[in-house]
């Protein structure tokens, strides 16, 4: 059996990421011997957490359920473990098939044969070790897939030939919802040339204390109002090119179309002819709509919210679209008025291209505002959007 | 499993057969924690982990040729749980010949639940026909020995039996003879001696294989499994496929549905072309081809049709690679179109003809332009190509005659226009449709689902169609292929889970008889569950014991299980597909033995011909085997390994006394085979001369032998070099009912009809006519027909033209020992039920409600004819008899 109760005696938080290095093999340096003594003061200050394994890699069940990612593959890893016989091997081969770009793999929660693991409500950190079998410093990132495509992820440099614990603290505010269906495991490829990494021991710290829940009471008719902070945190923001210097910002702001509450404010970096060769517009996507009962409104009525564009420094283009069972269901390029508030609205049937109301109208999941070039490198961009709500409107 | 349906043989040889030995003292080792019951069995036997089973033998055996791989098992059943078994080698002697233990491969069989009822819905319609049942722990995946104990799993629980399965591969060259030794067996500590003998037969197969096929190995499926979706473990998996002796649907390229080709795609795609080009073990090379969709020709739009344009750009870069190779690529590639797959079924049988129109074109008109070219020294010349005139030849006539395969479901009523309806004496084949215009009158090479073959008259209209195709194209590699899937189940040859191992191994042979060239099989490494049919693929979160992952059937789409989990790289396999990679080297050793017939009838001076050949092989299949059936006696395995025997008996015929079997006739009264020997060889029947008829270079005679008693004959053939020795039995394989005593049943009621028809034994088919000028009934009275093979049921086909129901009194008596118990109607490839009654003892009313035909069946419906499968189940405890009778049939409007 695995000897992992090692690490089980390490009752690990932080409240970022933080790399353990070692098992003693080699003597740490000064900065590694300071993120000990700051693991170790965290440790201290919160109560104890529950180690829960997640994944040690023994057994052939511990593979069952893994799947591929990209083109990447995941093998049993017997040359080196971290603790047992073995471990998962991550091999980018040279030969044959020489590799490009990164490596991955997914790590369902639910369907291994250690149970469902997926309620992640209790979670408060996650550990797993990495010995990344090159000279040099690779990274590593994890990602932990959530409903509605939210996800949260990290990423670590993994120093070489030595094996180095990964612990990341979850931020309650990450994770909206108490279910990670998937983990994704990502490890930094060497175009043309052989890379290997051994991953184990993945394991869940819980609290014993519970995670207390947040209460969001949604008026009549209101999707997104964004008066409560927690209506700002399930918003995803995304550059569209895959670089984060172009993403934009999302925050909570005490301007708003009633003089009262809050509203949202984007604010988007100005980017180069980059973005617009990119295959995804950059984007902001909200979660937080799944709560809405869409199947109570008829065709006749509108989705609408209020929207404020500065003179200066305002989008110039926006599109508004509506996601359904996570497929797009509508698009909608929006001409923007500046220097006032002003409302959009849309007719569900409109939402619905003038079919039949569909369950997927029913089961809006995501709004997102995405925008194309932004081609003044200096300048941002800022929208404030309020107000997101249902109007009834009576029949035709 | 151990069949508990007795028989007779059909025939067999009766060559040194395998004696089961008894079990000596060691056969129940005592260990400290109890006793372990050890038996040993041939590759075949498939031994449940949970039922009652002694073979009595204590005994490795096994017979091979030279360059083959064979198997044999052992068998623990222990009284206790085993915590660790293992299996120690030796090598095996022979005069002073050594059978080194190297050549030896060890495999831990695993177990999987078989699953019958799935999705909730009714049994298989084979269900019955098969003798494994819903909760039975089948032995599958064959984890190599080494893994089983790195993993602990080398254990057996108290009660279980557990099998070991002992693989040998005879080294080329490796001297005849009979190869003895022990291995020692090892539970729990206490040792027990397993002799072992390994007879090598002298003949050697070839490394190269000769059949074709075509095994769907998606690479983008290994992202469940082996969680791995690079270019290095689909190579892992074509290879493993090559040395099964089967060829991948392409070659390892990343492409998985080979509709992902694309322009950029083609030149990576030849780098590894040229590889297996190459490659003794690979004989078939997909041309992989993609669709577009909306296409129109001569002013009328095709939903999809193949993307012409990159085709011809992949036609033109594999000629000129073929030319810088100095490699002719062209000849092991051909194509199946499988996104025009069951066009029959799928409504695309416009698309199909006008793609394979549109295809063949291409080809013709790049040979006439291609070929002026090389008369000019002008092809490719401006890019530099260099050439031999006649290898520029060869290359184009390879490309000119390219074959488009597809998969045919059309269930033996139509093709492409052409007509091969059931009884009809007169096939259209090549005769122009009169609804069809030129576009659609052209041979298509077909690959047919196996149990089409069962029929005369589809076997017929195959060997038709390829002399049209031949004959049409002006060349002489028509090729017909089978299929199989889901469907057909027991007892036609397939890769199903819930059938004997012998539905593989007679593959080979049966492609060996009926000249089917190649096999095809839509997914061999589906880990994942399809068994929603329609909602798509799902994970499945244990790859090793989800044996249904297609609706209603067992171990469909998956012949092996991901090695990931195990530290493999690479698939494990499973003891169906060792079982059909021995029935392709089984194919290889009739490969052999027609080279060696051709040999005989050149050397006579006649000319070779394929159905002559078929004759012999026939002739050798029949005690295991007819048209694609295997027949499920309670020995057929020890009969088929007889086969085996008689074909080393043959190959030395052949080779040694120049003398074949040219025809072989199945009379009522007798069996008649007909020898032709060019080396004056002395042929003697029971000791007493056989007639020869001398002709210039060679002589013939026939051989007749009882069908009547169980009675082994000896047919000797003897030269001034060699004597061979035939032992002949046919058993008593007419002495109750044959085909011509049950058609002339058919045919004195049925007369007036005309429109009944019978093929086989069991199957019949039944017309209602159309219109009301036509007779509407058909009387069949089947009142003396005896049972006296062991399926347990009869089927009838029932041709519906009109869409009223059909309604019939169907009489059944029920004899001592034979019941027939129950009537099913059912339609579709899965046999949904429409009727089920059980029968009593007299009239019984039977009424088929063509509305859930109508309502169900749309697509089903081909050329005005509803198809309704009706399946009579009976239970006979030995070979008697029992009545039964159909009413008049009418049609209720």
């Amino acid at each position: 059996m695995k000897k992992w109760n090692k690490i089980l005696s390490l009752l690990l938080t932080a409240t970022a990421t933080f790399s353990l290095f070692g098992c003693g093999s080699k003597d740490l340096t000064e900065e590694q011997k300071a993120q000990l003594e700051k693991i170790e003061q965290i440790k201290n200050n919160i109560g104890k957490l529950t180690p829960t394994l997640v994944n040690d890699f023994e057994l052939p069940k511990d593979f069952y359920v893994l799947q591929g990612a990209d083109q990447s593959g995941v093998y049993v890893g017997k040359e080196r473990a971290h603790s047992g016989k073995q471990s998962a091997k991550i091999w980018m081969q040279s030969e044959d098939n020489p590799w490009s770009g990164n490596a991955a793999f997914i790590m369902p929660l639910k369907t291994g044969w250690r149970g469902d693991l997926s309620d992640v409500s209790l979670v408060k950190s996650i550990s797993f070790w990495v010995y990344n079998e090159q000279d040099e410093e690779r990274t590593v990132t994890c990602k932990m897939e959530l409903p509605n495509g939210a996800s949260v992820k990290f990423s670590e440099d993994v120093p070489g030939k030595v094996w180095t614990q990964i612990v990341y603290d979850l931020k309650r505010e990450q994770i909206p919802s108490p279910r990670c269906e998937n983990i994704i495991f990502s490890f930094e490829g060497n175009t043309g040339h052989e890379s290997i990494y051994y991953l184990d021991d993945v394991v869940f710290y819980k609290s014993t204390q519970g995670v207390q829940q947040q209460t969001v009471a949604l008026q009549q008719d209101e999707v997104l109002f964004f008066d409560n902070a927690t209506q700002v945190r399930n918003i995803a923001s995304h550059g569209g090119g895959g670089s984060s210097a172009l993403v934009a910002a999302v925050e909570q702001s005490s301007f708003t179309a009633t003089g009262r509450g809050s509203s949202m404010l984007i604010t988007a970096p100005g980017g180069t002819e980059h973005w617009s060769k990119s295959q995804h517009w950059p984007a902001v996507q909200l979660y937080n709509v799944s709560y809405t009962p869409w199947k109570l409104y008829d065709m006749n009525d509108e989705l609408c919210f209020d929207y404020y564009v500065p003179e200066e420094g305002g989008f110039r283009e926006l599109w508004f679209h509506v996601y359904g069972s996570g497929i797009q269901i509508y698009n909608k390029p929006m001409t923007l008025t500046r220097g006032k508030w002003t409302t959009f609205s849309v007719t569900v049937k409109q939402i619905c291209g003038g079919r039949e109301k569909a369950g997927s109208f029913d089961a809006i999941n995501q709004l997102a505002f995405c925008w194309g070039e932004l081609d003044a490198p200096n300048e941002t961009f800022q929208i404030y959007v309020d107000n997101i709500r249902m109007k009834v409107n009576k029949g035709e | 499993m151990k069949k508990i349906l007795t028989t007779a043989l059909a025939f067999t040889f009766l060559l040194s057969a395998a004696a089961c030995k008894n079990p000596t003292e060691d056969s129940s080792a005592v260990v400290e924690d109890g006793n372990v019951k050890i038996c040993t069995t041939n590759s075949l036997e498939k031994v449940l982990q949970q039922e009652t089973y002694d073979s009595g033998a204590l005994q490795l055996e096994i017979k091979a040729f030279q360059n083959e791989h064979e198997a044999a098992q052992i068998i623990m059943t222990p009284d206790y749980n085993v915590r660790s078994y293992m299996l120690t080698l030796s090598d095996l002697t022979s005069g002073n010949h050594t059978l080194g233990k190297e050549n030896f491969d060890l495999y831990h069989e695993k177990y999987i639940e078989l699953e019958r009822d799935v999705e909730g819905g009714e049994k298989h319609f084979y269900n019955g026909l098969s003798p494994y049942k819903d909760g039975d722990m089948s032995p599958d995946a064959l984890l190599p020995m080494n893994a089983a104990i790195e993993y602990g799993e080398n254990v057996i629980a108290k009660g279980n039996n557990q099998g070991i399965y002992v693989s040998v591969k005879i080294p080329k060259g490796q001297p005849a003879g009979v190869y003895t030794g022990n291995f020692t067996l090892d539970v729990d500590g206490k040792k027990t001696t397993i002799p072992v003998e390994v007879t090598v037969w002298g003949y050697e197969i070839s490394d190269e294989t000769h059949s074709r096929s075509t095994w769907a190995v998606m690479f983008d499926n290994n992202k469940y499994g082996e969680a791995n979706l690079t270019k290095f473990m689909e190579k892992a998996y074509v290879d493993n496929l090559l040395n099964f002796r089967l060829n991948p649907q392409n070659v390892p390229v990343l492409l998985g549905d080979a509709t992902n080709f694309k322009e950029s795609k083609i030149e990576e795609w030849l780098d590894s072309v040229v590889q297996y080009a190459q490659d003794p073990r690979c004989s078939y090379i997909n041309i992989p081809t993609n669709a577009q969709k909306n296409v129109t020709v001569d002013g009328r739009v095709y939903s999809r049709l193949t993307n012409m344009d990159l085709y011809a750009k992949t036609l033109t870069a594999v000629a000129k690679r073929s030319l810088k190779e100095g490699i002719n690529l062209f000849e092991k590639m051909d194509m199946w179109l499988n996104f025009l797959d069951e066009s029959e079924q799928n409504g695309d049988v416009d698309n199909l003809e006008m793609s394979t129109y549109l295809m063949k074109k291409q080809q013709a008109d790049f040979a006439t332009e291609w070929k002026a070219a090389v008369d000019d020294n002008a092809w490719f010349a401006d890019e530099g190509y260099s050439y031999d005139k006649d290898f520029a030849y060869e290359v184009i006539e390879s490309m000119r005659t390219l074959k488009q395969f597809v998969s045919d479901a059309s269930d033996g009523v139509t093709r492409d226009g052409q007509r091969f309806e059931a009884g009809s004496a007169d096939l259209d084949v090549g005769k122009p449709h009169e609804d069809r215009d030129a576009y659609f009158n052209h041979p298509v090479s077909y690959m047919t689902r196996a149990q089409e073959f069962d029929y005369s008259y589809s076997r017929q209209f195959f060997d038709d169609y390829e002399a049209w195709y031949n004959e049409y194209y002006q060349t002489d590699d028509a090729e017909q292929w089978l299929y199989t899937g889901c469907y057909p189940h027991y007892p036609y040859v397939n890769v199903l889970l819930d059938c004997d191992l012998m539905m593989q191994r007679a593959t080979g042979w049966m492609m060996q008889q009926y000249d089917i060239s190649g096999m095809q099989m839509w997914y061999s490494n589906m880990y994942q569950d399809m068994t929603g049919y329609n909602t798509g693929m799902k994970p499945i979160s244990d790859p090793y014991a989800n044996a249904s992952r297609f609706p209603e059937t067992n171990g469909d789409g998956f012949t092996t299980y991901p090695g990931m989990p195990y530290g493999i790289i690479g698939p494990i396999n499973t003891m169906r597909i060792h079982s059909l990679r021995d029935s392709m080297e089984d194919y290889e050793v009739l490969y052999l033995l027609e080279q060696e017939y051709k040999k005989v009838i050149t050397d006579a001076g006649l000319e070779y011909s394929r159905n002559d050949f078929e004759k012999m092989v026939e002739y050798i299949n029949e005690s295991f085997f007819e048209h694609g059936r295997i027949k499920a006696y309670e020995d057929m395995n020890e009969t088929f390994l007889s086969a085996r025997e008689a074909l080393v008996v043959l190959l030395d015929m052949v080779t040694k006394t120049g003398t074949v079997i040219t025809d072989y006739e199945k009379l009522a009264e007798k069996a008649v085979l007909t020898l032709l020997s060019t080396k004056n060889a002395d042929v003697t029947l029971n000791s007493n001369a056989l007639s020869m008829q001398q002709e210039e270079g060679y002589q013939v005679g026939k051989a007749e032998f009882s069908v009547t008693e169980l009675k082994t004959s000896k047919l000797q053939v003897k030269t001034d070099s060699a004597t061979v020795n035939v032992d002949v039995s046919f058993g008593y394989y007419n002495e109750n009912v044959g085909v011509e005593t049950v058609k002339k049943l058919l045919s004195a009621s049925v007369n007036d009809s005309g429109a009944a028809v019978v093929d086989g034994v069991y199957r019949y088919t039944l017309a209602v006519a159309e219109t009301e000028a036509e007779k509407r009934y058909v009387d069949l009275d089947l009142s003396v027909y005896k049972i006296n093979h062991l399926y347990g049921e009869l089927w009838l086909t029932m041709y519906n033209y009109g869409t009223e129901d059909v309604k019939f009194n169907l009489y059944a008596s029920h004899s001592d020992n034979t019941k027939f118990k129950e009537f099913t109607s059912r339609y579709g490839i899965h046999g949904d039920k429409i009727t089920s009654i059980t029968l009593k003892p007299g009239k019984n009313l039977v009424k088929i409600p063509t509305f859930i035909l109508l309502w169900n069946m749309q697509k089903q419906r081909v050329h005005g004819r509803y198809d309704t499968l009706m399946a009579l189940r009976f239970e006979t405890t030995s070979c008697a008899e029992a009545a039964l009778g159909f009413g008049q049939i009418t049609i209720e409007r």
